[in-house]
């Protein structure tokens, strides 16, 4: 195993995982559909005090 | 809680406490015999403790979160918080006044900066991730904290974990990794803890009423597991004696430093970055009362994050004896990390769309944003520092003091003390903080702080670095060690200094606090439309 | 597009989410450490790199001990400055036995990489026991208290098991010997058995083991005495004319 052939590789490998891996996370949150469940997730923090504000556990 | 369960509790702190007496009856060192004594006298606090509830607990409402270890981690954050800014004043005093030193092993530089970089970052930020991820987990999941009082064992055994490893600094027990300095026995107890903190916070979030998870979660759960991960393959070590402090690291030379700086470098990201960024994605919006910006961003953030930062380690490695393809890629990497930091930074800014005239009024919405204003300066430089050519400028010299300090005291602390001004009314059931001037004055003390600390540690990390290579005409270098060391005397007062000011804003918090809870309201101030929401 | 909707679910197991994420964050540290292992070039091939003494050891003990690693690298880039300030740069087989790595992150002050040699012990005890009075300018913290505290050995020969246990070319012999090796070399007499499982006819070191009473106090063996013969063997192993670095072997 040379040097050479690792400094190849190794970059090409890392490049080509980080590639294939956002392009699976942009098709993924894209997703037909997705828009309402996130809207409804990004209000879910702010509507957590009305049903239930106790704190004395 | 049924009695079984405790005495059950009791039983395993029982041998904790057994195995202590064995460890100090045979210990090979005196460091070794005083952290044995340490554990034992811990045990048997815990014991006396449950033996004494044990039979007066009534069972826990499932309808109620667990707030009291989020009291008791909120108190915590600022106790730490002031000794860690305390002993950042001290041990940069001590660069400037060398006389400060005393002379003495206890109390010279080299022991005493793990005693600082351990405070704010395990204890001060440590403190402020466990409480405000016990805080979030139950809030966004709608479920009280999983496995009992466990929460409580992550809560006091974090702290013995805090007091053994400072006091074995200043006792001469390290094991020379940065910011991973405890050894082995103090590294074993940390991992015991950490897999309690996976087991409650996980188990939250297993429990919970809500179909989906929030994204804040996501962070949390990140940085409890990839900092499990980190800590163990960084602390791979063979003790000379079960009975003694020593020990040395499985790996040496190159592979050794390269697997500390995975670890050192991620202990940025996953500790003072990811788990941070829960913070942000839970309580910016609920200052600002609005909804994250782009819910979506936050996940490409989250997952380009992760991946990311995990290769920027050998940064930290440039020019050095570390294979040449490592460097090349860890610079590659650490400059991709740029996008989704900055794509966090811009999330986190946006969500106050619509709602900036609050930042004119509130001034714990202020101090979160500049806390995200910082946070992209920081990743920003960073990268910037990552580039080998500037590197090798920067390397070695007080820049890199300078650039932690932006994203550790901007980043980092402004958020958690953001966090913790919406925190504490909530918690102790006030209408308000006590004082919102002293907010204001805290976030001015702060930023003016940061502003003489990095400026400074600019100059004089570039400086250093260009007198480090500077050439006369006839082919000479121009400066000894010695007199680039001269040159830095002035910032290092001005950089004290700073660090004055950052630490009186954290004593003016802690006595906010301290009215707070204790129900005052400072007469003659407006009561801000902010502060009541 | 039924099968991406399933994604959905990432959102929604705690479990699926804690395996991804977990898998996410192990990829770097497998491609960037993991080859380090069995890769040829991590290290150089270089003649004279030998184990620390018994005494060595210690005193590099007392170096970690004191976080003098805080302030001083011990890992000299390949640029014209640093190469005239301190000597060659530094190679990955010089910290091969060091368990764990001094290569340091900062320079408050200079690096020491290759400081063995370069100053007297005489300097040494002045400079340690109290910096400025040697160089006006430092920010030193003096260590008096070394001079005055008795090294403790009685557990030397453990130090070493420790160390052959994780692959350091510590035979039984140099083990058996520790401790008399580590007195041979803190008082200069009988070292013929340290010299000979030490030396450089053993090892082809460039320099010879030091062996003489460093703290310049002969009635005990002090952490001044170990400290001091730390600092004299650094960078004086390996014979550089030995180490040809255009030789492809040696490309990092």
């Amino acid at each position: 195993m040379s040097y050479e052939s690792v400094a190849g590789w190794a970059g090409t490998i890392a490049t080509v995982l980080f590639g294939l891996f956002f392009l699976g996370m942009l098709i993924f949150i894209f997703r037909p559909g997705s828009t309402k469940t996130y809207e409804e997730l990004a209000r879910l923090p702010l509507e957590d005090e009305e049903d239930r504000e106790r704190n004395n556990g | 809680m049924g009695v079984s369960v405790r005495l059950a509790q009791m039983g395993v702190l029982g041998l904790f406490a057994i195995l202590s007496i064995i460890m100090m009856a045979n210990a090979a060192d005196t460091n070794y015999a005083i952290h044995a004594g340490i554990f034992l006298i811990a045990t048997v606090l815990g014991l006396i403790y449950l033996a004494r509830s044990a039979f007066k607990e009534k069972p826990a409402d499932e309808g109620e979160y667990m707030d009291s270890v989020v009291r008791a981690g909120v108190i915590a954050t600022v106790f730490w918080g002031v000794i860690g800014f305390f002993m950042g004043v001290y041990v940069a005093s001590e660069l400037a006044f060398p006389w400060l030193n005393w002379d003495l092993p206890w109390t010279n530089f080299g022991r005493l900066r793990p005693v600082h970089t351990s405070a704010v970052i395990f204890a001060f930020g440590g403190n402020a991730l466990i409480a405000t991820s016990f805080y979030v987990v139950q809030r966004t999941n709608r479920a009280r904290l999983a496995f009992g009082n466990l929460a409580w064992f992550v809560f006091w055994g974090y702290q013995l974990f805090i007091v053994l490893a400072a006091t074995g600094y200043v006792l001469g027990v390290t094991q020379s990794r940065e910011y991973a300095e405890p050894e082995w026995y103090v590294d074993l107890w940390l991992t015991v803890v950490w897999v309690a903190y996976f087991l409650v916070y996980f188990g939250t979030i297993v429990k919970r009423k809500v179909s989906h998870i929030y994204v804040a979660n996501w962070f949390y759960l990140s940085f409890i597991v990839t900092i499990a991960m980190l800590h163990i393959g960084n602390n791979l070590a063979v003790p000379v004696s079960w009975f003694g402090t020593k020990s040395y690291s499985l790996l040496s030379g190159a592979p050794d430093a390269i697997t500390q700086w995975w670890y050192g470098h991620n202990a940025v990201g996953f500790f003072l970055t990811a788990g941070f960024l829960g913070m942000m994605y839970y309580f910016v919006p609920k200052r600002a009362n609005r909804p994250v910006y782009s819910y979506r961003l936050s996940i490409v953030h989250f997952w380009a994050l992760i991946f990311t930062y995990i290769w920027a380690g050998p940064h930290h490695l440039h020019y050095t004896a570390l294979p040449d393809w490592v460097q090349t890629l860890g610079m590659v990497m650490s400059v991709v990390l740029w996008m989704p930091s900055w794509g966090g930074m811009i999330n986190g800014l946006m969500t106050l769309s619509g709602a900036w005239d609050k930042l004119r009024t509130d001034p714990v919405l202020r101090m979160m944003v500049i806390a995200v204003a910082f946070y992209g300066m920081s990743t920003f430089e960073g990268p910037m520092m990552s580039i080998k050519s500037v590197n090798a400028l920067s390397h070695f010299t007080d820049w890199t003091v300078g650039h932690v300090h932006s994203g550790a005291l901007g980043w980092v602390g402004m958020i958690t003390m953001g966090s913790l001004y919406y925190l504490v009314p909530k918690l102790w059931n006030r209408e308000r903080l006590y004082s919102e001037t002293l907010v204001s004055w805290h976030f001015w003390l702060a930023t003016l702080g940061i502003v003489l600390y990095a400026a400074s540690m600019w100059v004089s990390g570039i400086m250093q670095g260009l007198m480090w290579r500077e050439y006369d005409d006839q082919g000479f270098l121009v400066y000894s060690f010695a007199e680039t060391v001269e040159a830095m005397h002035p910032y290092y007062v001005i950089r004290a200094l700073g660090g004055v000011l950052y630490l009186t804003g954290g004593i003016i918090m802690a006595y906010n606090f301290w009215q707070t809870i204790r129900g005052r309201i400072r007469a003659s101030e407006p009561v801000l439309e902010a502060a009541k929401a | 597009m039924g099968l991406i909707n399933k994604h959905d679910k990432v959102e929604r197991s705690a479990t699926l989410l804690l395996i991804l994420s977990f898998l996410v964050v192990t990829v770097g540290g497998l491609v960037e450490i993991v080859p380090l292992f069995w890769l040829d070039n991590t290290i150089e091939k270089v003649k004279g790199m030998r184990p620390y003494t018994p005494l060595e050891l210690a005193g590099r003990n007392i170096y970690i001990r004191e976080g003098c690693y805080l302030c001083h690298s011990q890992m000299i880039r390949p640029f014209r400055d640093e190469v005239e300030r301190y000597g060659h740069y530094s190679l990955a087989a010089e910290s091969m036995y060091d368990h764990p790595f001094q290569w340091g992150s900062k320079r408050t002050g200079p690096d020491l990489a290759r400081v063995g040699g370069k100053y007297s012990d005489k300097w040494h005890v002045q400079h340690l026991e109290d910096p400025r009075s040697v160089v006006p300018e430092s920010v030193m913290p003096g260590y008096p208290f070394l001079a005055k505290t008795e090294l403790k050995f009685d557990d030397i020969a453990d130090h070493l098991r420790t160390n052959a246990l994780l692959g350091v070319p510590y035979d039984e012999d140099m083990i058996k010997h520790a401790k008399e090796d580590l007195i041979a070399q803190a008082t200069g007499e009988n070292t013929e058995g340290l010299i000979k499982r030490y030396g450089k006819e053993r090892w082809g070191s460039a320099t010879e083991v030091k062996a003489r009473d460093f703290d310049g106090n002969p009635k005990k063996i002090t952490e001044m005495d170990a400290l001091i013969a730390y600092l004299q063997m650094l960078g004086t192993l390996v014979d550089f004319k030995t180490f040809d670095e255009t030789d492809v072997e040696n490309l990092r």
